[in-house]
């Protein structure tokens, strides 16, 4: 009655995502994205393959990674301060130090007055800016996106996708790349300088394409199009 | 009542009481170290859960004798058997908050543990903030059944009889005993009614305030409990619950590191312990033994045990059939009713509390006065030991439908079987798997009572697993009792591996969101 399917999600995939580089990976749903993610962040060991990060095979070892996912996975019974000064404490920062930092991500994300405020009480867009405070306030070299946009809706989603290319492109925090994992192809011709087109699963790549538009990006620019075209015509 | 006696009614009752609290502290201790440790280590629970299984199934009533031995030995005069009556107490309290902490745990939500892991949330921190908020909705109703359970045992354990030795504990249990004895009923109802208010005390001043704060943990909808809503009343609860909630903080972290010792001791301990008894019953009973090899050698004792064994679960099947025929109708009830759902948990609280021994005999005599089939005694004694354990699980369960499908469901007009088939059932399945397999527990437990007992001037035996367990317990079958008990836990193990380690597993794949 109970059992393991195991399910091939992953046959064929490999790419580099370089200092300073936002790298977007697309494709359908179901294509092995999430999973993915996760062998990455190193919480779930590949079958076969491997990530090496900084020349370091993570496997017991991980890189120090912020992660976003669709749905904003905060604890329920913490405060919006707390559920960012958990990692920080897990870490072993004292409880008020940790707070503190989490205060200044809390602010950067514009949730000034909210610290108090439990995830129930708060809507879909500030609990994913909360996580989004959560994944930097542990300063991460690596920033892992997974449809972090897909469930706001679309003026919050362009929002929150500006802000985080503004803070990117100051340099903030010590985050070296960005991989953010996304099915909408405008979303990665705005956002990313690579994009890595997968198939259906088991999941190939069949794509790696560049975008070397300068940014702010406008959409509506021939060039942009051009490459959501491209995209379209991979998938 | 004179005042000596009004005095000694207070003594007893707050010894009693007191009793049950440090027992309860153990047990609090053990469901956060172990549950959680078995919830979240593969390795930890293939160890954990089927000991708990097997100890909340065997007959601590019978083993009884052995371990105030060796208590009584171990520690110097009336300290000994006060902490064999504690631990006594401690057997009937903490397997099924184990239980509970382990299903709350092992069904935490998929993004949680994927973003505890991302962030290295683990080890104190995690059991702080996310395993023991997760757990409080299962841990408060889990100790609501223990705590009323406790009395049973802490009233059985207060008069103790060591051979020929009998000490005597001041307690609610032993004046209630004496007063029987001497016929003094005045004194034996206002025992009675003292412990009745024990229970209604902690009920309001402990239980209720707990449940109404506990809405903000665990995954389902806010508080919407209607707490007994005397303004001065519930704001005084609220104040006292906010100062325990505050104790929960050094509770987990003392549990954190009592939690590795228990464990690694535990996992050591065993085999020893289990030899230790071993020798002790070979060398206190050693013709008894060869005896008893005699009468196993002779398959006659295996086969009496296989036929025992069908009609003590026919009976066990029969009285889940009734727990559950009135549980999940209720549950329904309640859920829309918010306003009976307190009422009904003190009223469990209350009625679980009242020791069997009180109301068993009487029972057992109508049956035979009116010529009732013997075996409605003995499944009817199984129902209370069984019920309460589903019942308050249940009632955690009802509160874990989320809101927003609530809403769905009344906008829909969902309701009646269909609401209990799509909605009310699958949101309480993993408590209802948790209450039934603490239940079956504790039915088990029950059966040595349930199939035999003596009485003043009646003898009540009917064929089963438990009847037999007390008869040579009574004969002095030392070997007979070994191999009937043994064969009770290796029934209890075979069914846990094949029918609730199933249900766990298919629970924890359902409830579980990944993402």
């Amino acid at each position: 009655m109970v059992g393991k399917r195991f399910i091939k999600a992953i046959e064929d995939v490999s790419f580099d995502a370089d200092e300073n580089e936002i790298v977007a990976i697309m494709g359908p749903s179901g294509c092995g994205k999430t999973t993915l993610l996760k062998i990455v962040a190193g919480v779930e060991k590949p079958t076969k393959g491997e990530v090496t990060y900084a020349g370091r095979r993570i496997d017991g070892f991980r890189p120090k990674v912020g992660i976003v996912f669709q749905t904003p996975s905060l604890v329920p019974w913490l405060t919006a301060l707390d559920n960012i000064a958990l990692p920080l404490e897990a870490q072993g920062l004292p409880r008020e130090e940790g707070r503190e930092t989490a205060y200044r991500y809390l602010s950067l994300m514009g949730l000034q007055g909210f610290e108090e405020s439990y995830p129930w009480e708060l809507s879909r867009g500030m609990n994913q800016r909360v996580a989004l405070a959560r994944a930097l306030a542990v300063n991460p070299e690596l920033l892992l996106l997974d449809e972090p946009f897909s469930q706001l809706d679309p003026l919050t989603a362009e929002t929150l996708r500006a802000e985080l290319l503004d803070l990117w492109q100051v340099q903030f925090a010590s985050i070296q790349s960005i991989i953010l994992v996304t099915h909408v192809a405008d979303e990665a011709v705005y956002m990313a300088d690579k994009i890595v087109v997968l198939s259906v699963r088991p999941s190939r790549t069949v794509a790696l394409l560049k975008v070397d538009l300068p940014r702010p990006r406008n959409r509506w620019s021939e060039d942009f199009k051009r490459i959501v075209d491209k995209l379209y015509e991979y998938m | 009542m004179p005042v000596s006696g009004l005095t000694l009614l207070i003594v007893a009752t707050l010894l009693s009481n007191a009793r049950i609290a440090i027992s309860y502290i153990f047990s609090l201790l053990a469901a956060i170290s172990l549950g959680v440790k078995a919830g979240l280590d593969t390795r930890a629970e293939k160890v954990v859960i089927p000991v708990v299984d097997v100890l909340q199934s065997t007959p601590v009533m019978g083993f009884f004798p052995i371990a105030v031995y060796i208590l009584v030995s171990l520690f110097p005069g009336w300290l000994g058997w006060e902490v064999a009556s504690i631990f006594l107490v401690f057997t009937s309290q903490a397997w099924n908050m184990i239980l509970g902490v382990y299903q709350s745990t092992k069904t935490l939500p998929g993004d949680l543990l994927v973003m505890s892991k991302v962030y290295d949330v683990s080890g104190l921190p995690f059991i702080r903030r996310i395993a023991l908020p997760a757990a409080v909705p299962s841990l408060i109703y889990n100790s609501m059944v223990s705590w009323g359970g406790s009395w049973f045992f802490v009233t059985a354990s207060e008069i103790i009889s060591l051979g020929s030795k009998q000490h005597k504990l001041l307690g609610l249990g032993s004046m209630m005993a004496d007063s029987a004895i001497n016929a003094d009923y005045g004194m034996l109802a206002a025992s009675v009614a003292a412990m009745i208010a024990s229970m209604l005390v902690v009920m309001l001043f402990v239980w209720n305030p707990l449940l109404a704060r506990s809405g903000r943990y665990g995954f389902g909808p806010e508080a919407r409990l209607d707490v007994y809503s005397v303004d001065v009343l519930v704001d005084l609860l609220s104040r006292i619950s906010r100062r325990i909630s505050d104790l929960l903080s050094p509770i987990s972290t003392t549990a954190t590191l009592v939690g590795k010792v228990v464990y690694e001791t535990f996992r050591r301990i065993l085999p020893a312990l289990a030899l230790l008894v071993a020798v002790w019953a070979i060398i206190v009973n050693a013709s008894g033994i060869t005896m008893g090899l005699e009468a196993i050698a002779s398959p006659l004792l295996a086969i009496s045990a296989s036929l025992a064994t069908l009609f003590t679960l026919g009976r066990l099947t029969l009285a889940y059939m009734i727990s559950m025929a009135w549980i999940l109708p209720l549950s329904l009830a309640l859920m829309r009713r918010r306003h009976l759902y307190m009422l009904s948990l003190t009223s469990a609280e209350i009625l679980s509390g009242i020791p069997a021994t009180i109301w068993y005999p009487l029972v057992i005599i109508a049956i035979a006065r009116y010529g009732l089939p013997p075996d409605l005694g003995a499944v009817l004694l199984l129902v209370t030991g069984m019920q309460w354990y589903i019942f308050f699980n249940a009632m955690c369960g009802i509160r874990s439908v989320p809101e927003e499908v609530e809403t769905m469901s009344k906008v829909y007009g969902v309701k009646g079987r269909l609401y209990m088939r799509k909605v009310l059932l699958p949101a309480m399945l993993p408590y209802l798997v948790t209450g039934s397999n603490a239940g079956w527990g504790g039915a088990w437990n029950a059966t040595i009572i349930a199939e035999y007992i003596m009485g003043r001037g009646f003898n009540y035996f009917v064929y089963g697993l438990g009847g037999l367990i007390t008869l040579s317990t009574l004969k002095g079958e030392v070997a007979a009792l070994v191999f009937y008990v043994i064969w009770m836990a290796a029934v209890v193990v075979l069914l846990n591996r094949t029918l609730w380690a199933r249900l766990y597993g298919y629970v924890a794949e359902k409830v579980r969101v990944e993402v």
